[in-house]
């Protein structure tokens, strides 16, 4: 089994908002994959489809090299699940509900139970109904963990939490990572997050996978090139472009937005005729934006009006 | 224009005797005189009332000419069938003949067909609409009528037919037989169920009615009060034990221990003088009888069913027999056999208090297992 | 799997099932109460028609409160699952049919509790009083009909709940549709044919599901505590 997580040719239609076309997503086994996309792009559904809670109108699911939802039942007692919305229950305590959890996982871990709980600082007698978000994002992700999976699905798991909480969950899931070796799934759309975690990367717009990669790659492969001389079109170009400005009033100067790029790559422009004037990196999240607008249909400009 | 003249007439007639009145008022100034004169007065007041009496009766007796006239035009528009069924005579509206000669003909083949002659059906029209618009039909005052509304179901329709036609043969029961009609007090051709007659027999707190379910003919007799040349207290004694007959005089209401009988209840109660207790039950209770008037109509209905035709003629034959004759006269059977065959029938008829329970729990079972079947294969949650 | 699930349902409706149990201990009692007062006293007791006869005035509210009962404890069964829009029912390594039966066993466990209550309660009612002879107390049969009424009620509520909103809609839809339309299509044919007169097909169709072989059949028998 190389990959945790295998969609192929996944498609979905809601009728309503958005639909998955053509889904085909890899999650190596042992990486940490962030899942990125802006809300409202498929993000959880995309989940909920491989963890056999949506049925897809086409395509093949395999979830720690089992078919879904065939072996779902043996999938979901490996796979620990932090849910966007918090699933617990309001009228019980921390113990209550970790003791209801337990009895679903054979698996379970009582003893880490009980240092997680230390470590995130939970009070089992706690009411749920009286906890902040971020204790019961804890308590989400404790009820994952505790069960020892072998595949973490976090969605959203940080969101509307504080700084501090934030990185309290982020280093266990790292922590928990490093002991184990699992895999981790993580769908967001904090990217400066998912930056700091994760080695591989996909990029989810409108249903559709835009890019698929290293976490390396990407961040270190977008970048704004300052091109003077450019062609008009540029033919057999190595590297991706994402899309190409003329700067105001500075002659012939373009400035280039490219992914894939690596530093040899310069020289195709002396090939062309035109000179790198500069290479500006761009950060995960700038460049997770440019890769948004240039995935997207650009709207068609106004046509000026006779005589202006 | 008539009703405005007539109350343009009762005006006038009130402003008269206003008038009248104000004329024997004193004036105010004058109170003191007036009350001095009360008395007579209040004569003239007194001998002015059946004046104000009869205007009141003349006009009501104008408006309800008026409204009888208004009837009787109606009905002269509308359309009528007359039809008879069995004895019944039945005027029903035109649209409405076929159904209602089909529902009294089920009526009276299922509960009167034993009837060969009954004066008060001779001598009455059974009026009959089954609509939420019926028209003035004239028929006496005397006669009967079933109306209901569109909404009333085929059975409450044929329960009204027949509750109409078995109170107006109970008419001739009353007029041929008091004393018989007196004994059953009820319907004798609309007895109650036989369930609630068992529990009634069942439930009386008698020594009577134990010893006729438990098959004693002869306790069966007392319990139903056939034993008509026995004075009361023979009858008491025969129907309760003297502890029931004192618990009969302990059941009176406050109002009727301290209206009657005061320290006399003390005595039969607290004292348990049962001697005492006997002597208030026979003078101050006409009726001690165990037995209600809905247990009796059925060994009445009874002993007409095993009579057969001519039953209820000979029923009421003789007025001068009394009830136990009378039920012999129409059955064709001693009162013995008669007797055994209703308590058998009765016995019969034993509620089936729960009796039904374990099957009915277990078909309750498989509905449970159906509907958790129906759970089980429930199409997929949906994230509403 | 199951001790969760029952713990969770409990937690869910412990208040109004502890009020049902008192309520159902209670009725017997309150049913009878002031009638058989023992023979020789003063008061000299009740006739015993009127044990009978008082008694009916009760009788309908045990049939009512077992449907309450079993209703309530349908529902709540589902409550949170429909608040949390069942995602963690569907996370759980269950199937779904495992955990709607664990689910249900869960309820029919606690509905057994309002039952043993009343079954106590008229064990108690019937001891305070003298049965006069003639009429005989029923606690055992008025529970177990008590019991069975509770858990058809549950079954069915149960049923409805477990499906979707829109299933559930479309179900009691179409029955009451049925039996809207079905009188009107009645009286518009008893017009015209004689047999839609004497047949109601609505009355026919409650009828069938509150007596004999329908789902309420139980309900529709005695549950006369007392009788003859």
């Amino acid at each position: 089994m190389n990959n945790a997580i295998e969609l192929t040719d996944v498609a979905w239609k809601s009728g309503t908002s958005f639909d998955l076309h053509d889904l085909s997503l890899t999650v190596p086994v042992g990486s940490i994959y962030g899942f990125l996309g802006p809300n409202g792009s498929g993000k959880t559904t995309t989940i909920r489809m491989f963890l056999g809670m949506m049925k897809p109108d086409r395509g093949r699911i395999s979830v720690l090299g089992r078919s879904v939802p065939r072996d779902l039942k043996q999938i979901l007692a490996r796979v620990g699940y932090v849910p966007e919305r918090p699933h617990v229950y309001p009228a019980l305590t921390v113990g209550e509900q970790v003791k209801v959890h337990s009895s679903f996982y054979e698996l379970w871990d009582e003893g880490w139970c009980r240092e997680l709980m230390d470590r995130l600082q939970l009070d089992p007698t706690h009411k749920i109904a009286r906890m902040s978000k971020g204790e019961t994002g804890k308590l989400l992700l404790l009820l994952a963990l505790a069960q020892r999976p072998d595949l973490l699905v976090l969605d959203e798991p940080t969101d509307g939490l504080d700084p501090v909480v934030r990185r309290d969950v982020l280093s266990a899931v790292l922590d928990y990572v490093s002991e184990r070796s699992a895999t981790v799934f993580i769908s967001s759309h904090l990217v400066h997050e998912l930056e700091r975690i994760c080695d591989w990367v996909g990029v989810l717009d409108h249903g559709r996978l835009v890019a698929e990669l290293p976490m390396q790659r990407f961040k270190n492969g977008i970048k704004r090139i300052r091109v003077d001389g450019a062609p008009a079109v540029a033919v057999d170009a190595p590297f991706t472009i994402l899309g190409r400005q003329r700067d105001n009033g500075a002659g012939s100067l373009e400035t280039w937005t490219v992914r894939d790029w690596e530093a040899p790559m310069r020289y195709y422009f002396d090939g062309v005729g035109a000179t790198v004037r500069d290479v500006i990196d761009l950060d995960l999240e700038e460049g997770f934006v440019e890769l948004l607008r240039s995935s997207r249909p650009r709207p068609s400009m106004p046509q000026p009006k006779n005589g202006s | 224009m008539a009703r405005f003249l007539r109350r343009l007439g009762s005006s006038a007639v009130g402003v008269g005797l206003g008038l009248a009145f104000g004329a024997l008022v004193p004036a105010h100034g004058a109170f003191a005189h007036a009350h001095a004169q009360e008395a007579p007065l209040r004569a003239k007041l007194d001998s002015l009332r059946p004046l104000l009496e009869d205007a009141r009766a003349a006009l009501d007796a104008r408006e309800a000419r008026d409204i009888e006239a208004a009837r009787l035009a109606a009905a002269a528009a509308a359309t009528v069938d007359t039809f008879m069924v069995g004895l019944v005579t039945v005027v029903t509206p035109v649209e409405q003949a076929g159904l209602a000669r089909e529902i009294f003909q089920i009526v009276w083949a299922e509960h009167f067909a034993v009837l060969e002659r009954s004066r008060a059906l001779d001598e009455t029209v059974v009026s009959f609409q089954w609509s939420d618009e019926p028209v003035p039909i004239h028929v006496g005052s005397e006669d009967g009528a079933v109306e209901l509304g569109a909404r009333a179901r085929r059975p409450q329709v044929e329960a009204a037919v027949r509750g109409a036609i078995a109170s107006i043969v109970s008419r001739d029961l009353r007029r041929s037989h008091p004393d018989l009609a007196a004994w059953v007090r009820g319907d004798p051709l609309r007895p109650s169920p036989l369930e609630d007659a068992y529990r009634s027999v069942a439930a009386t707190q008698s020594r009577a009615t134990r010893g006729c379910l438990a098959g004693d003919i002869a306790a069966c007799e007392h319990a139903l009060d056939l034993r008509e040349e026995l004075d009361v207290r023979e009858r008491l004694d025969a129907w309760y034990t003297p502890d029931e007959r004192r618990a009969l005089v302990a059941g009176w209401s406050d109002a009727q221990r301290s209206r009657f009988v005061g320290p006399s209840w003390d005595r039969c109660v607290l004292a348990r003088a049962y001697d005492v207790c006997d002597t208030l039950l026979t003078e101050f209770r006409s009726d001690s009888s165990p037995l209600p008037g809905s247990v009796r109509e059925t060994l009445l209905a009874y002993a007409i069913e095993r009579g057969g035709a001519g039953a209820w003629e000979r029923l009421l034959g003789d007025p001068e027999a009394g009830v136990r004759a009378a039920l012999v006269e129409a059955s064709g059977m001693s009162i013995t056999e008669l007797l055994v065959g209703w308590q058998t029938r009765l016995v019969a008829h034993r509620p089936e208090t729960f009796q039904d329970v374990m099957p009915a729990g277990a078909l309750s079972l498989l509905w449970t297992l159906l509907f958790a079947a129906f759970a089980m294969r429930s199409t997929r949650w949906r994230f509403d | 799997m199951y001790r969760s699930m029952l713990f969770l349902h409990w937690k869910q409706i412990k208040h109004f099932l502890t009020l049902t149990v008192l309520v159902s201990f209670a009725l017997p009692l309150a049913a009878v109460n002031g009638l058989g007062t023992p023979a020789g006293s003063e008061g000299a007791g009740v006739e015993p028609y009127r044990f009978v006869t008082e008694f009916q005035d009760w009788l309908f509210v045990f049939p009512l409160l077992a449907l309450a009962i079993g209703a309530t404890l349908a529902l709540s069964a589902w409550n949170w699952d429909h608040r949390m829009g069942h995602v963690y029912a569907l996370s759980l390594p269950i199937t779904r049919w495992e955990y709607t039966l664990q689910k249900m066993l869960a309820g029919v466990t606690l509905l057994t509790v309002p039952a043993l209550a009343l079954w106590l309660g008229a064990h108690v009612a019937t001891a305070t009083i003298t049965l006069p002879e003639g009429l005989r107390a029923y606690p055992d049969e008025l529970a177990i009909r008590y019991f069975f009424a509770i858990l058809v009620t549950f079954a069915l509520f149960f049923a409805m709940a477990a499906g979707t909103i829109r299933t559930t809609a479309i179900v009691v839809g179409a029955v009451v549709g049925v039996m809207f339309f079905g009188a009107i299509a009645n009286d518009l044919l008893a017009d015209h044919y004689a047999f839609f007169e004497r047949v109601r097909m609505v009355d026919a169709f409650v009828d069938w599901m509150v007596n004999g072989t329908g789902p309420f059949g139980v309900i529709s028998g005695s549950w006369s505590l007392i009788d003859v």
